[in-house]
């Protein structure tokens, strides 16, 4: 019997993936999570694991094409599972069928085979293949949320709810016998899940196994906005405290649904030159058009100011070089962000109002007690903004491996789901291209971002007790842009100026440091 | 040259036509197939009819039964009774015709005999035939009353379900052979019109596996109204004689006892309509007991092929099949549908009325919960007396441990539409403290619900509460009042 298998849900947020690489052709037997092909979204590049043991039937898209979340991708034959050779024979399925299902499948194979090894079809295993392709690919997230268990406790006063979010959504090893609504709890009672029947149908819809998804209401009730949550939020869903506002998913369309569409014609009263053969029109797609997105949807929400100031990088340029002259040949060299890091949660942990998001649905702010550091990393196929998670728990040397882990990924595009989004506070660092000053957009829905600048040596004119003097420095520019809604001007500036101050006073920094 | 459809359903009743009308409005090309009537055994035969003679019998038992109010107990036309059942049966089946027709699916009246995994053959009423092909197939067939050895079908003495409906005259003594669903509740209301009723059960009570404390209260109204129930006796066979039959039941004590009848209703339970079907053809299979087996999405084992309704297996409900022939349209038309239910709700429709949903507390208790019960008799309910109608109980299982409902039994009159709010309540997940908080009008029923949420919560407040634990003996609790708001 064949089935489609759709394109399940690989990221937040994400609609559609471009596909990149099939790494199997019509024919070919596949076994059980081998990679079916490699799917471009607008975050990252993912691989798509098979659901299921079969004969590939066809493929869905040709490389370039577009597919979209929930449309098929490619169409297995898992009858044949134990027939490798088995040519596919085309509209297998419904022909199939006509025979006693036991019997194996009616493809011209031998029957041999079939008896053998595949099962004789039942209700029940299909509905394992189908819920396999229906659950959201969390293969290429597997383990974040175990990863950052801290920020569970809001479920740990649930039993059974705590179990559940330590293992982030399998994909439905576990048949359902006909009581998918059913899970186990500390007192090996069977629960069931407690949701509206409403609730119940869009987990449907989203592809969601509602057993699994921590629910906020009364008793541990499922709502919907839990349910979109899990959907919107693979792995990194389980990681972040339920009652937190939806970003992504839901709302994310909503808003992409209220934002200016961009017209290809320029509106009336604006001439254009008239178009050649050798202009181009250049479609927006991928993760561009994720950028496009949503620097348009921050560009026109918070109220951009942006504060710059210098900062006197000579003491630090120098407590650098000394300390990467001591490394161990194991560790990676410093670079300046670690540092600039460090300084930046110092600042925030003064003034936490720059570390969060807003919800401007709720009017409201999210301050944040932990410190997830968004780093923007420019690739060839745009600018990707990687996180390094609980920035302030690492050590310098720790928070310089990652920072490589993370560009090297974003540059060979290995990327994966969970070290993307969530972030608190993001730096955009534009190294020795730098210049002097930017206006950096801020990474909605948080409310500030820095802004790096090239440093260089410069005069600069030094008061001591002997009188002014002109030093040679090593100086750099610091870009803050925040959300003038949420924070005044003085609070901005007094934020970069203690960022300053301690890169300014490396000394200070490691005294601040965590 | 047979025509082709999108989607072919096979039976026309509460599960299949519901199917045909939400196909329709889908935009699938659909034919429902049906051999008899539009509206199936729940239409023509079953719910409808039954509940126009039960609520004639109620009419008539409530004013003979009102002390002295009223003086005498009126006499029963049952010509006319069976010419307005008649015509609500007619009326109700030409509006699913015409939603049928409005809905743009196709009704063809014949039998459908499966010849193969995507195509039929429609045995009409004057010997022709037509062959259907379709890409998918929804069997909605239904289920028939089993037989028993001793009591072949007759005209005159021996009938079904079915035809107990059509009595006319009202039988002076009916015996019914099973005291289930059916024989309760025909039993009750030809016993109101002035039968004498025999109910002859197998097991050791009525409506075997009911709640205790829900069953109590209905043995007794059925004591008061004079019917005789044998419990855990066999009918044997019987005797014609001049004017009808002798039943000779074998008793628990092995004694067998001879009774007089005029018609014999068996009503022991269902067996699949699937006989000459053609399952074999299709490659549908079926458990042990003939009921086909299919998935949350009613899929059959074949994948084209699905199944909704009683044809499916118990529990054996008109609204269970229009649910799953709401959900096989989606499915149909690709939609992520599936039965997805928390509570199936179950009625009798006796005097008082039961009506239960989602777990008895056996059930919750075998199950593993911390189980909490809360009881509200009807006596405390000032609606209840005023209308006559004391006898009952409203019984809530809840979850000790987060309060969460687990199951809702009513005994009341209308009963069947009070349990609605319980369904809703457990669908939503709602804790005995939500229904508790919930403002219900006074003086009515539906006070009772709240009371009984509130009861399991130790807080009602027209009751004495007492702590009751699940699998704890369980006792009956004393009004204070014999009425609310006296």
């Amino acid at each position: 019997m064949s089935f489609e298998f759709k394109l399940p849900e690989v990221g937040e947020g994400v609609v559609e993936g471009e596909i990149v690489k099939w790494l199997v052709s019509p024919g070919d037997f596949v076994t059980v999570e081998q990679p079916l092909v490699e799917v471009m979204t607008d975050k990252a590049t993912v691989v798509i694991p098979s659901p299921t043991a079969g004969v590939i039937v066809t493929r869905h898209g040709e490389e370039g094409d577009s597919v979209k979340v929930h449309a098929p991708l490619v169409t297995i034959d898992d009858s044949s599972a134990a027939s490798a050779k088995a040519p596919s024979p085309s509209g297998a399925g419904t022909g199939a069928s006509t025979g006693s299902p036991a019997s194996g499948p009616a493809a011209p194979s031998s029957g041999k085979s079939a008896e053998a090894k595949a099962p004789p079809k039942s209700p029940s295993a299909k509905a394992v293949a189908k819920a396999v392709a229906k659950a959201p690919a969390r293969k290429t997230v597997t383990g974040a949320a175990a990863a950052t268990p801290t920020v569970l406790g809001h479920s740990a006063s649930r039993v059974g709810t705590a179990a559940v979010a330590a293992t982030p959504v399998v994909p439905a090893h576990a048949p359902n016998n006909g009581s998918p609504r059913s899970r186990a709890s500390g007192g090996g009672v069977a629960e069931k899940v407690l949701a509206a029947p409403a609730t119940r149908r869009l987990a449907r819809e989203l592809g969601v196994d509602i057993t699994q998804v921590p629910g906020s209401g009364p008793a541990g009730r499922v709502t919907s906005d839990d349910v979109v949550r899990l959907s919107v939020l693979p792995g990194a869903a389980s990681a972040l405290p339920t009652p937190a506002p939806l970003y992504g998913g839901a709302v994310e369309h909503e808003a992409e649904a209220s934002l200016p569409r961009p017209s290809p014609v320029v509106g009336a009263g604006v001439s254009l030159a008239p178009f050649t053969d050798e202009d181009e029109i250049i479609p927006v797609r991928g993760l561009r058009k994720r950028i496009w997105e949503s620097m348009t949807q921050s560009a026109f929400t918070a109220a951009h100011f942006t504060f710059v100031e210098e900062c006197d990088a000579t003491d630090l340029v120098a407590l650098r070089a000394r300390l990467n002259a001591r490394l161990e040949a194991t560790e990676p060299k410093l670079t300046y962000l670690p540092f600039i890091i460090k300084a930046v949660i110092a600042a925030l942990r003064r003034f936490p109002m720059l570390n969060g998001h807003v919800d401007d649905e709720q009017r409201t702010f999210v301050r944040r007690s932990d410190f997830h550091i968004g780093i923007a990393v420019a690739s060839d196929r745009g600018l990707v903004v990687p996180v390094v998670r609980h920035a302030d728990r690492r050590s310098l040397v720790d928070l310089s491996r990652e920072i490589l882990r993370l560009s090297e990924a974003v540059r060979t595009s290995q990327i994966r789901s969970e070290d993307l989004g969530g972030s608190t506070f993001t730096i955009t660092s534009l190294g020795k291209d730098g210049g002097i000053l930017a206006t950096p957009i801020i990474n909605y829905p948080e409310v500030a971002i820095m802004g790096v600048h090239k440093l260089k040596k410069r005069p600069m004119v030094i008061e001591g007790p002997d009188g002014d003097q002109v030093s040679i420095r090593q100086v750099m520019n610091l870009s803050l842009s925040f959300d003038h809604r949420l924070i005044d001007g003085h609070v901005g500036a007094a934020f970069a100026n203690t960022a300053i101050a301690l890169l300014e006073q490396p000394d200070r920094l490691i005294m601040e440091m965590t | 040259m047979s025509e082709r459809y999108d989607v072919a359903v096979i039976g026309g009743g509460p599960g299949g036509y519901v199917a045909g009308i939400r196909l329709g409005q889908l935009g699938k090309k659909a034919v429902v197939i049906e051999r008899e009537h539009l509206g199936g055994v729940c239409l023509n035969w079953g719910c409808i009819p039954s509940k126009a003679i039960i609520h004639a019998a109620n009419v008539r038992s409530e004013v003979s039964g009102f002390g002295d109010v009223f003086s005498a107990t009126p006499d029963v036309n049952s010509n006319a009774l069976q010419a307005w059942k008649n015509g609500i049966v007619e009326r109700q089946r030409g509006g699913i015709a015409s939603l049928l027709k409005a809905n743009g699916c196709q009704h063809k009246r014949g039998e459908a005999n499966l010849t193969g995994a995507h195509s039929l053959v429609v045995r009409t009423g004057e010997g022709g035939t037509e062959s259907i092909e379709f890409e998918k197939l929804v069997i909605a067939t239904g289920a028939g009353v089993i037989e028993i050895p001793g009591f072949p079908f007759s005209e005159d003495v021996v009938g079904y379900a079915r035809d107990a409906v059509d009595y006319d005259p009202i039988p002076q003594n009916l015996v019914i052979i099973g005291g289930g669903v059916i024989g309760c509740e025909l039993g009750m209301a030809y016993r109101k019109l002035g039968a004498s009723v025999t109910i002859v059960e197998m097991m050791k009570s009525i409506l075997p596996g009911t709640d205790k404390d829900l069953l109590r209260p209905i043995e007794k109204s059925m004591k008061k109204h004079g019917i005789t129930m044998l419990t855990e006796a066999k009918a044997k066979g019987f005797q014609r004689v001049d004017g009808g039959a002798q039943v000779e039941i074998e008793l628990a004590s092995g004694e067998v006892q001879s009774l007089p009848a005029d018609r014999i209703l068996v009503a022991v339970g269902f067996r699949p309509n699937t006989a000459g079907l053609g399952l074999e053809a299709a490659g549908v299979e079926t458990d042990a007991r003939g009921w086909i087996t299919v998935d949350e999405q009613c899929r059959t084992n074949v994948d084209h092929i699905f199944a909704i309704g009683d044809v499916t297996g118990p529990p054996l409900l008109a609204h269970r099949a229009s649910h799953m022939g709401e959900v096989v349209a989606e499915v149909l038309a690709g939609k992520p549908a599936a039965v997805d239910v928390v509570a199936m709700p179950l009625g009798v429709f006796t005097d008082p009325e039961l009506a239960f949903a989602g777990l008895s507390e056996e059930a919750a208790i075998a199950s593993g919960y911390d189980v909490r019960t809360g009881l509200f008799p009807l006596a405390a309910l000032g609606r209840a007396a005023t209308m006559n109608a004391t006898d009952g109980v409203i019984k809530v299982v809840i979850d000790g441990t987060n309060d969460v409902i687990l199951g809702v039994g009513i005994v009341a009159a209308n009963a069947n539409d009070l349990i609605a709010e319980a369904c809703l309540a457990l669908e939503m997940g709602a804790l005995a403290e939500d229904v508790a908080l919930t403002v219900h009008a006074h003086p009515t029923l539906a006070e009772g619900l709240m009371e009984a949420a509130k009861a399991a919560r130790g807080e009602a407040v027209h009751i004495i509460n007492r702590p009751r634990r699940g699998a704890a003996p369980v006792k009956s609790t004393t009004p204070t009042a014999s009425s609310m708001h006296p």
